[in-house]
């Protein structure tokens, strides 16, 4: 049974991006922006940062994508990662179901 | 304004630069031409803080780096301790063992004075095994005295 760890923002959003497909650096940067409603810009320090953590625990993983350079890696979600990203989500229904309740019984 | 941030990017570990140093380049390239079409005060903003993003990620990466250095050196210490530790044992089993043949040698000799000296040095040697075999736990089936 692996340990749920609570995810940081910009590395539950890089999860998130890339749930549905591979994407690049610029691209998850751009999708990240857009999931977020642009509240949360990475800057590019801060993207790679968090995929080089993301690399390190297998969560995700690096290939070349045929029509790109070395300039341009893509990157996708591993089967721990999707676990990863499964387990966080539980977690914050498992907090919304909470929070919502506590609000009820505020309101009753 | 790639090469600032070249430059910039010479704060962080060899190892980091080397696995994405040309790939963070052109994605910063190609945020910084996207910022520029916006105005001049979005992409002045976008500049400042890609440098200083960079800056405090760079940090991030060498503390990660130590942190990382020092948790891979705990298990080497951990080993050079568990390496003293086989090393006593075997050495008290060794001195059981040689005690043994030394005292089967006398006997086969008719030396029994001998004998009687080799087989009290055995039981020290035993003890010594046993009280080692105690402190760090392990079970009568993990280390047969011969």
């Amino acid at each position: 049974m692996e340990e749920a760890k609570a995810l940081t923002e910009p590395v539950l959003l890089i999860l998130i991006s890339l749930a549905d497909k591979p994407q690049h650096g610029y691209a998850l940067m751009k999708d990240i922006e857009t999931l977020s409603n642009g509240r949360v810009r990475l800057s590019t320090g801060t993207l790679y940062g968090a995929l080089r953590r993301l690399l390190e625990e297998v969560w995700i993983e690096r290939f070349e994508q045929e029509d790109t350079s070395r300039e341009k890696q893509a990157y996708r979600l591993t089967e721990a990662g999707h676990r990863q990203l499964l387990q966080e989500l539980d977690r914050m229904k498992q907090l919304t179901r909470a929070a919502a309740g506590r609000l009820r019984m505020r309101e009753a | 304004m790639k090469r600032i941030y070249a430059v910039f990017l010479g704060l962080y570990p060899r190892e980091y630069r080397d696995l994405f140093g040309p790939e963070v380049l052109n994605v910063f390239a190609q945020a910084a031409e996207e910022h520029r079409t916006r105005g001049w005060s979005v992409w002045a903003w976008f500049i400042v803080s890609e440098l200083c993003g960079a800056v405090i990620s760079a940090g991030g990466h060498w503390i990660d780096r130590f942190s990382s250095r020092s948790r891979s050196a705990a298990p080497e210490a951990a080993g050079v301790r568990r390496n003293g530790l086989f090393s006593a044992l075997d050495e008290a089993q060794h001195r059981v063992d040689a005690n043994l043949k030394r005292m089967e040698h006398a006997i086969a000799h008719h030396d029994f004075t001998a004998a009687r000296a080799w087989s009290i040095e055995d039981l020290k040697a035993r003890e010594e095994l046993r009280r080692l075999r105690d402190r760090y736990g392990f079970d009568d089936d993990e280390m047969v005295l011969r």
